[in-house]
C-alpha cells in the first residue's frame, strides 16, 4: 500500500514537470517570436500608410534591419526600429517611428557611411528598447539623448550629441551646429590651456597631456575629494570649478568658469577620445611630408615676402622670377621679373592691360581664365609686386655695375 | 476481479501517464525546433544585400557601371535591369563590351539581338548580351539582380540576394 502511494505521488510529480517543461518551451518559442521590434515595425505601417501609397507601404521591409558600416566596423540596427528615419513627413511622430529632425545632415553624413551609434551612442547590435540604447550594465556608450542630459543638468538636449560630433571634428576650430563645442573650443583658446596641456598633439607639459582624456574610465580618476554621482563628466565639472579642491596641490588655477563654460569644457573633454577612424572620417586631419630641414627652410623662405605670391598661386611652375630668388622646376615661361617690359615687346600692352585682357597670348588667357583664376584685387597686386620688382631688380643691378 | 475504485485508479493512472508523455513528446519537440532555429542567425554581421544606388533619373541611357558595388545599372527608357559585374569565374569584374553592329546570336534555344556583350580581362570570359558565357573558363552566367523602389524616397534598390531572370525590367 505504501509502495504504491510513493509512486502514485512520483507519477504527479514526474506530470507536473512535464507540462512545466512544456510550458516554458512554449514560452520561450513564444518570446523568440515576438520580439518588441515587430510590435514597432506592425505599428509603423500604419503610420506610413498616412503618408504614402498602399504600394510602397506594403514593400516596407519585415524582420531585422541593419546599417553596416565597414570603415568603421560598427553595424546598427536602429533602423529595425527606427524605420520611419528616411521617410519625409513624418516629423511630428513619436519615436521610434519619426523622421530623422536633421536629414540635411545625411548629406555630408551618408547614413550607409556611418551608420548612426557614431554620432547618437547606445549598442548599435541589439534590438530591444533598453540594450540598444545601452542603458545596461557594461555598455559604456549610451545613447546621447534627453535623459541622459537630464541627468547631467544640461538644459540643451542635443548639447551632448556634439561631444560625438566632435570625437571627429576635433581638429577643426569651429564647426557649424556644435554650439556648445564651440563655446568650448574658444575657451581653450581664451584660456590657454595648451600653455600647460598637450591638445591635439601640442602644448606645454606641466599639466597632464589630454589628447585622449575622454578615454579616462571613471575608476581612473581620483575621488578622494569629490562628492556626488561620480562619472567622469561630474568629475571635470568639479575639478573645472574648484581644481585645488578636487586635486589638492594641483598648479591648475582657477577659471572663474560659469555653469555653462564648465558644462561645454566637460563635454569637449569626454570628446577627446580615441577612436579608431579612418583619416578620411577626420576633417582638418593633414598629414605632411617629412621634409629635409634645408628643404624645410628654403619652403619657409619663399613663403615670405613678396615672392609668396607666385608659390601660393602656383606661378612659379612654369616661371622664374629671379628678383624674388624663385626658381621654377620647368622654366617653360619667361622670367617675370621682367614682365613690365616683355608684354610691351611681346603684346604691345603695358603690364596692367595684359594681366586683365591676356588674349594675346593663347597659354596665358587659358591660364587666367581656367587654371589661376584673381580677383581683381589680386590683379592690382600681381601688378604692383611685379613693377616694384622690376624697378628693384634694374636698380641693384645699377648699383652693382 | 476488479473493484469500481481500481477501476478508476487505473483509468486515472492511464490519463496521467497519457498527459505525462504528451507533455515530454511537445517539450523535446520545443526544445528541438529552439535548437534547430538557432542554427539560422536572424541577421549577420555582413554587407547589406540590398542597397540603394541613386535616383532613377539619375542614371543615363544605357549602361552604367557602379564600380563600388561591382554592378551594372541598365537603363533603357523607363525600364532599368541589373547585371553583375563580378565574373563567375574569378570574380574579376566584366568590362562592358559594345559590338560595332548589333548582332543575332542563338542563347540557349532562343534568338537574342545583342548590341554589347561582358568580356572578362582576367582569363578571356566572354559573356552575351543577356549574362550568358560563351568563351572562356566562366562556368556560369552572369547574375541578373532584382530591383526595386525604395518606398521613402524613391530610390532604385538593388537587391543581390534575389537573382531573376534576363527578361526582368522595372518599369519607373
Amino acid at each position: 500500500m505504501k509502495k504504491d502511494k510513493i509512486i502514485k505521488t512520483d507519477k504527479i510529480i514526474f506530470a507536473v514537470a512535464g507540462l512545466l517543461f512544456a510550458a516554458i518551451t512554449f514560452a520561450t518559442i513564444v518570446k523568440d517570436n515576438v520580439p518588441e521590434w515587430k510590435y514597432y515595425q506592425s505599428e509603423f505601417k500604419y503610420i506610413a500608410a498616412e503618408v504614402a501609397a498602399e504600394e510602397a507601404v506594403s514593400k516596407i521591409p519585415s524582420g531585422i534591419q541593419q546599417i553596416w558600416v565597414e570603415d568603421l566596423d560598427r553595424v546598427d540596427r536602429c533602423v529595425t526600429c527606427h524605420q520611419g528615419i528616411f521617410w519625409p513627413g513624418l516629423e511630428n511622430k513619436e519615436q521610434p517611428y519619426a523622421t530623422h529632425p536633421q536629414m540635411s545632415l545625411f548629406n555630408d553624413h551618408p547614413p550607409e557611411k556611418y551608420g548612426c551609434t557614431i554620432c547618437h551612442g547606445g549598442q548599435g547590435y541589439a534590438v530591444d528598447y533598453i540594450s540598444a540604447h545601452g542603458f545596461v550594465k557594461f555598455w559604456e556608450e549610451p545613447l546621447l539623448a534627453g535623459a541622459v542630459a537630464s541627468d547631467y543638468n544640461i538644459s540643451e538636449k542635443a548639447a551632448l550629441l556634439e561631444t560625438n560630433c566632435n570625437v571627429c571634428h576635433r581638429y577643426e576650430r569651429e564647426t557649424k551646429g556644435m554650439p556648445f563645442i564651440n563655446h568650448a573650443k574658444d575657451l581653450i583658446q581664451e584660456k590657454a590651456c595648451w600653455g600647460c596641456h598637450v591638445i591635439n598633439g601640442e602644448g606645454g607639459t606641466i599639466g597632464p597631456e589630454l589628447n585622449h582624456i575622454g578615454e579616462k574610465h571613471p575608476e581612473n580618476f581620483d575621488w578622494t575629494n569629490f562628492s556626488g554621482f561620480r562619472s567622469a563628466f561630474n568629475w571635470h565639472l568639479q575639478h573645472f570649478d574648484e581644481p585645488a579642491q578636487i586635486v589638492p596641490g594641483t598648479v591648475m588655477p582657477k577659471m572663474g568658469l560659469q555653469t555653462r563654460d564648465r558644462q561645454a569644457l566637460a563635454l569637449l573633454m569626454m570628446s577627446w577620445k580615441d577612436e579608431n577612424l579612418p583619416t578620411k572620417y577626420i576633417p582638418g586631419f593633414r598629414q605632411k611630408e617629412q621634409l629635409r630641414p634645408e628643404e624645410s627652410s628654403k619652403r619657409q623662405e619663399l613663403l615670405a615676402g613678396d615672392g609668396a605670391f607666385f608659390i601660393e598661386k602656383g606661378c612659379f611652375v612654369c616661371h622664374s622670377i629671379k628678383a624674388f630668388g624663385i626658381k621654377s622646376p620647368t622654366e617653360k615661361g619667361p622670367d617675370l621679373t621682367f614682365a613690365l617690359d616683355d608684354t610691351r615687346v611681346r603684346f604691345r600692352q603695358t603690364l596692367q592691360e595684359f594681366v586683365f585682357d591676356p588674349t594675346q597670348s593663347g597659354t596665358m588667357s587659358i591660364i587666367f581664365s581656367t587654371k589661376i583664376i584673381l580677383t581683381d584685387e589680386e590683379k592690382w597686386e600681381l601688378i604692383n609686386i611685379l613693377t616694384k620688382a622690376n624697378h628693384e631688380y634694374k636698380k641693384n643691378q645699377n648699383n652693382n655695375q | 476481479m476488479q473493484t469500481g475504485s481500481e477501476g478508476a485508479a487505473n483509468g486515472r493512472r492511464s490519463f496521467l501517464g497519457k498527459i505525462t508523455l504528451g507533455a515530454f513528446a511537445a517539450a523535446f519537440l520545443g526544445q528541438g525546433w529552439t535548437y534547430l532555429r538557432a542554427l539560422v542567425p536572424n541577421i549577420k554581421y555582413e554587407p547589406p544585400k540590398k542597397f540603394k544606388v541613386g535616383s532613377p533619373v539619375e542614371f543615363a541611357e544605357g549602361i552604367n557601371f557602379i564600380e563600388s558595388k561591382g554592378l551594372f545599372i541598365i537603363r533603357e527608357g523607363s525600364q532599368y535591369s541589373s547585371i553583375s559585374a563580378k565574373c563567375t569565374h574569378l570574380g574579376c569584374t566584366v568590362k562592358y563590351a559594345p559590338l560595332q553592329h548589333a548582332q543575332t546570336v542563338k542563347v540557349g534555344g532562343r534568338e537574342i539581338t545583342e548590341k554589347y556583350e561582358f568580356h572578362c580581362p582576367c582569363h578571356g570570359s566572354k559573356f552575351r548580351q543577356n549574362g550568358m558565357p560563351y568563351s572562356g573558363p566562366a562556368p556560369s552566367s552572369l547574375p541578373w539582380h532584382k530591383l526595386e523602389i525604395a518606398p521613402e524616397d524613391g530610390q532604385l534598390v538593388v537587391d543581390i540576394s534575389t537573382s531573376v531572370d534576363s527578361d526582368f525590367r522595372i518599369t519607373i
